[in-house]
Protein backbone atom coordinates (compact mmCIF):
# COMPACT_ATOMS: atom_id res chain seq x y z
CA UNK A 1 0.00 0.00 0.00
CA UNK A 2 1.59 3.42 -1.13
CA UNK A 3 0.51 6.39 0.57
CA UNK A 4 1.38 9.76 -0.39
CA UNK A 5 1.82 11.37 2.95
CA UNK A 6 -1.06 13.87 2.32
CA UNK A 7 -4.20 12.75 1.84
CA UNK A 8 -3.98 9.02 1.69
CA UNK A 9 -4.52 6.81 4.30
CA UNK A 10 -6.68 3.56 4.89
CA UNK A 11 -9.19 2.40 7.76
CA UNK A 12 -10.18 -1.10 8.89
CA UNK A 13 -13.82 0.82 10.57
CA UNK A 14 -12.45 -0.38 14.12
CA UNK A 15 -13.12 -3.97 13.72
CA UNK A 16 -14.47 -5.34 17.32
CA UNK A 17 -11.41 -7.92 17.87
CA UNK A 18 -8.91 -4.97 17.76
CA UNK A 19 -10.77 -3.99 20.37
CA UNK A 20 -8.80 -5.13 23.53
CA UNK A 21 -6.64 -3.82 25.97
CA UNK A 22 -3.36 -5.27 27.52
CA UNK A 23 -0.71 -6.67 25.69
CA UNK A 24 -0.42 -5.94 22.36
CA UNK A 25 2.30 -6.29 18.75
CA UNK A 26 2.49 -3.96 16.18
CA UNK A 27 4.30 -5.46 13.33
CA UNK A 28 4.68 -4.23 9.74
CA UNK A 29 7.19 -3.67 6.97
CA UNK A 30 7.35 -0.02 5.68
CA UNK A 31 9.34 1.53 2.64
CA UNK A 32 9.25 5.16 4.16
CA UNK A 33 9.67 8.33 1.74
CA UNK A 34 12.57 10.30 1.99
CA UNK A 35 10.36 13.42 3.64
CA UNK A 36 7.60 12.46 6.65
CA UNK A 37 5.70 14.94 8.89
CA UNK A 38 6.18 15.55 12.29
CA UNK A 39 4.18 12.86 13.57
CA UNK A 40 3.91 10.47 10.58
CA UNK A 41 1.44 7.61 12.19
CA UNK A 42 1.68 3.87 10.63
CA UNK A 43 -0.53 2.33 12.54
CA UNK A 44 -3.10 4.16 15.11
CA UNK A 45 -5.56 3.30 17.12
CA UNK A 46 -8.03 5.87 19.10
CA UNK A 47 -9.31 9.03 17.21
CA UNK A 48 -9.37 12.64 18.43
CA UNK A 49 -12.54 13.69 19.92
CA UNK A 50 -14.06 17.46 19.26
CA UNK A 51 -16.10 18.94 22.20
CA UNK A 52 -19.10 20.05 21.51
CA UNK A 53 -19.07 23.25 19.71
CA UNK A 54 -20.78 25.28 17.47
CA UNK A 55 -18.70 26.62 13.89
CA UNK A 56 -19.02 29.78 13.38
CA UNK A 57 -17.10 33.03 12.61
CA UNK A 58 -16.73 33.73 16.35
CA UNK A 59 -13.78 31.48 16.77
CA UNK A 60 -12.55 30.76 20.45
CA UNK A 61 -9.80 28.77 21.88
CA UNK A 62 -12.31 26.27 23.61
CA UNK A 63 -13.42 24.47 21.02
CA UNK A 64 -9.18 22.92 21.02
CA UNK A 65 -9.30 19.15 20.09
CA UNK A 66 -9.17 16.62 22.70
CA UNK A 67 -6.85 14.07 22.17
CA UNK A 68 -8.66 10.14 23.11
CA UNK A 69 -6.15 7.64 24.05
CA UNK A 70 -4.17 6.56 21.29
CA UNK A 71 -2.01 2.82 20.29
CA UNK A 72 0.74 3.98 17.61
CA UNK A 73 3.27 2.99 15.54
CA UNK A 74 5.05 6.26 13.69
CA UNK A 75 8.09 8.22 12.89
CA UNK A 76 8.28 11.02 15.29
CA UNK A 77 10.31 14.12 13.30
CA UNK A 78 11.81 11.91 10.67
CA UNK A 79 14.37 11.05 13.28
CA UNK A 80 12.63 8.51 15.67
CA UNK A 81 10.42 5.02 15.38
CA UNK A 82 8.03 5.54 18.17
CA UNK A 83 6.01 2.83 19.60
CA UNK A 84 3.38 3.20 22.55
CA UNK A 85 0.26 5.23 24.26
CA UNK A 86 -0.65 8.61 25.10
CA UNK A 87 -3.61 10.45 26.15
CA UNK A 88 -2.56 13.31 24.77
CA UNK A 89 -0.71 14.55 27.55
CA UNK A 90 1.34 11.57 29.16
CA UNK A 91 3.20 9.16 26.53
CA UNK A 92 4.53 5.66 27.35
CA UNK A 93 6.26 3.49 25.11
CA UNK A 94 9.83 3.14 23.36
CA UNK A 95 11.71 4.62 20.56
CA UNK A 96 14.48 3.84 18.29
CA UNK A 97 16.53 6.17 15.72
CA UNK A 98 15.89 6.30 12.52
CA UNK A 99 19.10 5.41 10.77
CA UNK A 100 20.43 6.62 7.74
CA UNK A 101 19.52 5.62 4.89
CA UNK A 102 15.98 4.12 5.83
CA UNK A 103 13.97 7.56 4.88
CA UNK A 104 13.99 7.62 0.72
CA UNK A 105 14.60 3.86 0.32
CA UNK A 106 18.44 3.40 0.35
CA UNK A 107 18.00 1.07 2.91
CA UNK A 108 15.04 -0.98 1.54
CA UNK A 109 11.95 -2.47 3.29
CA UNK A 110 12.28 -2.06 7.14
CA UNK A 111 10.39 -4.23 9.65
CA UNK A 112 9.07 -3.08 12.58
CA UNK A 113 7.46 -4.24 15.48
CA UNK A 114 6.54 -2.76 18.91
CA UNK A 115 5.38 -5.05 21.66
CA UNK A 116 3.75 -4.28 24.99
CA UNK A 117 4.25 -7.28 27.64
CA UNK A 118 2.17 -5.83 30.14
CA UNK A 119 5.16 -3.51 31.76
CA UNK A 120 7.54 -2.93 28.97
CA UNK A 121 7.18 -1.64 25.67
CA UNK A 122 9.85 -2.67 23.40
CA UNK A 123 10.35 -1.80 19.55
CA UNK A 124 12.47 -4.07 16.93
CA UNK A 125 13.70 -1.91 13.77
CA UNK A 126 15.60 -4.41 11.55
CA UNK A 127 16.70 -3.44 7.87
CA UNK A 128 18.24 -4.62 5.10
CA UNK A 129 20.75 -3.00 3.37
CA UNK A 130 21.50 -4.83 -0.13
CA UNK A 131 20.41 -2.95 -3.35
CA UNK A 132 19.93 -6.63 -4.78
CA UNK A 133 17.42 -7.32 -2.50
CA UNK A 134 14.29 -8.54 -3.74
CA UNK A 135 11.64 -5.82 -4.26
CA UNK A 136 8.75 -6.37 -2.19
CA UNK B 1 -3.47 3.11 8.89
CA UNK B 2 -0.98 6.09 7.36
CA UNK B 3 -2.92 8.61 9.77
CA UNK B 4 -5.20 9.48 12.28
CA UNK B 5 -8.53 8.56 12.06
CA UNK B 6 -9.89 12.35 12.13
CA UNK B 7 -7.18 13.74 9.61
CA UNK B 8 -7.19 17.00 10.97
CA UNK B 9 -4.91 18.71 8.66
CA UNK B 10 -2.03 18.24 11.05
CA UNK B 11 1.20 16.53 9.39
CA UNK B 12 -0.08 12.97 10.90
CA UNK B 13 0.63 11.20 7.24
CA UNK B 14 2.86 8.27 6.97
CA UNK B 15 4.45 9.12 3.30
CA UNK B 16 5.83 5.62 1.82
CA UNK B 17 4.52 2.10 1.23
CA UNK B 18 3.24 0.00 4.23
CA UNK B 19 3.00 -3.76 4.10
CA UNK B 20 1.98 -6.62 6.21
CA UNK B 21 0.28 -4.94 8.87
CA UNK B 22 -0.08 -7.37 11.59
CA UNK B 23 -1.80 -6.60 15.34
CA UNK B 24 -1.09 -9.03 18.23
CA UNK B 25 -2.47 -9.09 21.42
CA UNK B 26 0.28 -11.33 23.21
CA UNK B 27 3.79 -9.78 22.80
CA UNK B 28 5.49 -11.31 20.08
CA UNK B 29 8.96 -12.97 21.65
CA UNK B 30 12.58 -12.18 19.76
CA UNK B 31 12.40 -15.35 18.31
CA UNK B 32 9.36 -15.08 16.69
CA UNK B 33 9.84 -11.45 15.45
CA UNK B 34 13.36 -12.42 14.42
CA UNK B 35 11.69 -15.59 12.14
CA UNK B 36 8.98 -12.84 10.84
CA UNK B 37 11.72 -10.74 9.80
CA UNK B 38 13.56 -13.83 7.89
CA UNK B 39 10.42 -14.98 6.35
CA UNK B 40 9.23 -11.54 5.32
CA UNK B 41 12.82 -10.32 3.75
CA UNK B 42 11.94 -12.44 0.98
CA UNK B 43 8.71 -11.17 0.26
CA UNK B 44 6.84 -14.13 1.68
CA UNK B 45 3.31 -14.14 3.46
CA UNK B 46 0.11 -15.60 4.14
CA UNK B 47 2.37 -17.44 6.91
CA UNK B 48 1.28 -19.66 9.59
CA UNK B 49 3.34 -19.05 12.91
CA UNK B 50 3.90 -22.01 14.69
CA UNK B 51 5.43 -23.36 18.06
CA UNK B 52 8.16 -20.89 17.44
CA UNK B 53 7.98 -20.00 21.47
CA UNK B 54 9.52 -23.13 21.67
CA UNK B 55 12.22 -23.39 19.55
CA UNK B 56 16.08 -21.73 20.08
CA UNK B 57 15.95 -18.93 19.53
CA UNK B 58 18.14 -17.58 16.53
CA UNK B 59 21.73 -16.11 16.28
CA UNK B 60 24.28 -15.27 14.09
CA UNK B 61 23.86 -12.56 10.86
CA UNK B 62 21.40 -12.60 8.36
CA UNK B 63 23.53 -12.60 4.87
CA UNK B 64 22.43 -9.86 3.34
CA UNK B 65 20.79 -8.06 6.15
CA UNK B 66 22.11 -5.82 9.04
CA UNK B 67 22.47 -6.36 12.40
CA UNK B 68 18.99 -5.62 14.18
CA UNK B 69 18.88 -2.75 15.96
CA UNK B 70 17.59 -3.07 19.36
CA UNK B 71 15.59 -0.28 21.00
CA UNK B 72 17.82 1.61 23.40
CA UNK B 73 15.40 2.86 26.00
CA UNK B 74 12.49 2.28 27.61
CA UNK B 75 12.40 -1.03 29.40
CA UNK B 76 14.38 -4.06 28.27
CA UNK B 77 16.72 -4.06 25.55
CA UNK B 78 16.71 -7.02 22.93
CA UNK B 79 19.87 -8.82 22.51
CA UNK B 80 20.94 -8.47 18.88
CA UNK B 81 22.19 -11.77 17.15
CA UNK B 82 25.95 -10.76 16.78
CA UNK B 83 28.22 -10.67 13.94
CA UNK B 84 30.57 -12.90 15.20
CA UNK B 85 30.69 -16.37 14.73
CA UNK B 86 28.15 -18.03 16.98
CA UNK B 87 27.80 -21.83 18.38
CA UNK B 88 24.77 -23.20 19.45
CA UNK B 89 24.24 -26.22 20.71
CA UNK B 90 20.99 -27.92 19.67
CA UNK B 91 19.95 -30.90 21.89
CA UNK B 92 20.45 -34.17 20.07
CA UNK B 93 22.69 -33.34 17.79
CA UNK B 94 26.44 -33.02 17.38
CA UNK B 95 27.95 -29.07 17.18
CA UNK B 96 31.21 -28.83 15.27
CA UNK B 97 31.48 -26.17 17.51
CA UNK B 98 34.25 -25.02 13.83
CA UNK B 99 32.04 -22.95 11.39
CA UNK B 100 30.11 -19.71 12.05
CA UNK B 101 26.49 -20.67 11.45
CA UNK B 102 23.00 -19.23 11.85
CA UNK B 103 20.35 -20.88 12.78
CA UNK B 104 16.86 -19.77 12.11
CA UNK B 105 13.60 -20.53 13.48
CA UNK B 106 11.53 -21.80 10.74
CA UNK B 107 7.66 -20.96 11.21
CA UNK B 108 7.05 -22.87 7.49
CA UNK B 109 8.20 -25.81 8.69
CA UNK B 110 8.32 -25.29 12.26
CA UNK B 111 11.56 -26.76 12.44
CA UNK B 112 14.39 -25.00 13.15
CA UNK B 113 16.50 -23.83 10.11
CA UNK B 114 20.32 -23.82 10.19
CA UNK B 115 22.76 -23.17 7.44
CA UNK B 116 26.48 -22.34 7.54
CA UNK B 117 28.57 -19.37 6.02
CA UNK B 118 30.43 -22.02 4.27
CA UNK B 119 30.13 -22.31 0.64
CA UNK B 120 28.15 -25.12 -1.05
CA UNK B 121 30.62 -27.47 -2.97
CA UNK B 122 32.75 -27.37 0.09
CA UNK B 123 33.09 -30.30 2.05
CA UNK B 124 31.73 -29.77 5.02
CA UNK B 125 33.19 -31.65 8.53
CA UNK B 126 31.69 -35.21 9.08
CA UNK B 127 30.41 -34.24 12.27
CA UNK B 128 28.36 -31.24 11.16
CA UNK B 129 25.08 -32.57 10.03
CA UNK B 130 24.85 -35.56 12.32
CA UNK B 131 22.87 -36.42 15.12
CA UNK B 132 19.72 -37.95 16.13
CA UNK B 133 17.62 -35.00 15.39
CA UNK B 134 14.80 -35.43 11.93
CA UNK B 135 16.72 -32.93 9.40
CA UNK B 136 16.98 -32.60 5.69
CA UNK B 137 19.56 -30.66 4.12
CA UNK B 138 20.06 -28.87 0.92
CA UNK B 139 23.57 -28.56 0.22
CA UNK B 140 23.63 -27.56 -3.97
CA UNK B 141 20.51 -25.70 -4.49
CA UNK B 142 21.44 -22.86 -1.87
CA UNK B 143 24.09 -20.51 -1.56
CA UNK B 144 24.37 -21.71 1.65
CA UNK B 145 24.88 -25.10 3.34
CA UNK B 146 21.73 -25.45 4.67
CA UNK B 147 19.62 -27.83 6.85
CA UNK B 148 16.20 -27.82 7.73
CA UNK B 149 15.43 -30.10 11.49
CA UNK B 150 12.03 -30.64 12.65
CA UNK B 151 9.94 -30.64 15.60
CA UNK B 152 8.59 -33.97 16.43
CA UNK B 153 5.03 -33.06 14.98
CA UNK B 154 6.82 -31.47 11.94
CA UNK B 155 8.84 -34.49 11.21
CA UNK B 156 5.52 -36.66 11.09
CA UNK B 157 3.97 -34.13 8.72
CA UNK B 158 6.96 -34.12 6.28
CA UNK B 159 6.90 -37.85 6.64
CA UNK B 160 3.12 -38.58 5.33
CA UNK B 161 3.64 -35.80 2.99
CA UNK B 162 7.07 -36.82 1.21
CA UNK B 163 7.09 -40.43 2.85
CA UNK B 164 11.03 -39.76 3.15
CA UNK B 165 12.85 -37.79 5.49
CA UNK B 166 16.50 -38.14 5.64
CA UNK B 167 17.78 -39.05 9.24
CA UNK B 168 21.23 -38.27 10.17
CA UNK B 169 23.70 -37.74 7.13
Amino acid sequence: MALDGLKQWASLNNPAGLNFSGQISLETWINPAATQGATARIISHGRLTQPPMTRNISLTLTGALLSSNEVFLRIDGGTNYVVGTSDGITFHGASAPVTAGDLGGANGWIHLVGTYDGTNWNLSAMVCRSPAWPTR
Amino acid sequence: MGDRLDRDGWADNFSGGIDEVAIYDPPLTPARIWAHFHLGKNGRSGLTITRLAALPRSVGRPERCSTPMPSPDHGQTWSAPSRQAQRHTIPGWTDPKVLPRETVADALFGGLHLRTALEAGRKLPASFFTGSVPHRCNRMKTPYHSCLFLSSAAASQARRRSGSLARGT
